[in-house]
């Protein structure tokens, strides 16, 4: 058992290692450059992905009743601009590997920063890339197909997934930083193949 | 919310956690990687405003965590495309800070744990966060981090005294070597 002394020892040993212990505060003008580039450079802010109802494709319906309904859902999920596939990246450094990863639940995957979340089935592997065709959207717009580039993990302790041809996958996406960029894939269990448990979740957090 | 509002809010957030998600990004990365990442955070910041919580700094820790990664990402490919090219290139990957402080039985310490524990114990100790803080970055409850910290901390000074011999006797050799 330690004591709060010894924590306390730790913590002044640590604190004397901090590598930007010297570093001064930006000045006041600098701070306000900061802030007028960010609102300039876009000046109409995103709003956050409506947590809209989920949006299922109508897949499997047949008949006049079927090809309307799938029409109809074609014209509610995706708009004009989704129609080449979205581009997703995933991540070889998730920040955490997954012996940390912390157990997922409903709460924590609604209050994550995500910006989407969609189920999809693998129809393509082709080198670096898998293309998954959208099969129902809980928040975003993923738009119908989406092509994720593949990285070769570096760890053994990796949280990422395989994606494989003919299975289906609930996924989450965060902010990718830069605007051009393809946006990042949400690791740590909160991303991977479409089990009950994942699914239930995903129901619970979005439903 | 009108443009005025929206602005004076984001000046607000923006004040509360620069300095810290400055120190965050610039012990983990090169001083031009920390500078580019801090402005992509900041840009995330405005256009997902309304997603902002009351108490922002883990929020944008998360942030500045994904933008930092994906710097990160983008600097390997670019090191791997160079090395496609034949050309004879920097490193592929961003350069770390120095961070022993001049303590080698700690950076040696530190160099051992496990990641994810070196990373919570930097967050705890350098980042001076809060376990309720800690918990929103890590995505954990509270009562977790602190079972987390309490282990962590453990093991640190485990690898602390492992490295403070390993120290000793290469000290007791090279004086022997003499």
């Amino acid at each position: 058992m330690t004591t709060p002394d010894e924590d306390d020892d730790l913590l002044s040993r640590l604190r004397a290692a901090d590598p930007v212990r010297d570093l001064e505060a930006l000045p006041d003008d600098r701070i306000l450059r900061m802030i007028n580039a960010a609102t300039a450079s876009n000046p109409q802010p995103a709003s956050s992905p409506a947590r809209s109802p989920r949006r299922p494709l109508l897949i499997g319906l047949t008949g006049a009743t079927g090809l309307a309904a799938v029409a109809f859902a074609a014209v509610a999920v995706f708009s004009p601009t989704t129609a080449s596939a979205t581009r997703l990246v995933m991540p070889d450094d998730p920040g955490l590997a997954a012996g940390s990863c912390p157990a997922l639940d409903a709460e924590q995957l609604k209050s994550s920063p995500l910006t989407m979340a969609f189920s999809g089935r693998v129809t393509a592997v082709q080198g670096s890339e898998a293309t998954l065709e959208v099969t129902e959207v809980f928040t975003g717009d993923p738009g119908r197909q989406v092509v994720v580039e593949r990285t070769t993990a570096e760890s053994g302790d990796y949280s990422g997934f395989d994606l494989v041809q003919g299975q289906d996958y609930l996924i989450s996406t965060v902010e990718a930083g830069q605007p051009d960029a393809a946006a990042e894939i949400a690791l740590c269990g909160v991303s991977g193949p479409a089990s009950s448990e994942l699914r239930a979740i995903y129901e619970a957090a979005f439903g | 919310m009108p443009d005025l509002d929206r602005r004076t809010r984001y000046e607000g957030v923006v004040r509360q956690v620069i300095e810290p998600v400055r120190r965050y990004l610039a012990r983990r990365t090169d001083a031009t990687t920390a500078e580019d990442v801090l402005a992509d955070t900041l840009l995330v910041c405005w256009r997902r405003l309304d997603d902002v919580p009351a108490e922002p700094l883990p929020w944008v820790y998360v942030v500045a965590r994904n933008c930092l990664a994906n710097a990160e990402r983008a600097a390997r490919r670019q090191g791997r495309l160079v090395r496609k090219l034949g050309a004879t290139a920097g490193p592929s990957t961003v350069p770390g800070p120095d961070s022993d402080g001049g303590d080698p039985v700690l950076a040696c310490a530190l160099a051992n744990l496990r990641p994810a524990d070196a990373e919570l114990l930097r967050l705890w100790a350098w980042d001076e966060l809060t376990p309720g803080e800690l918990a929103g970055v890590l995505g954990v409850s509270e009562n977790a981090v602190n079972i987390r910290l309490h282990r962590a901390r453990g093991r640190l000074r485990d690898e602390l005294r492992k490295c403070a011999e390993l120290a000793g006797h290469d000290r007791g050799e090279r004086r022997t070597d003499r």
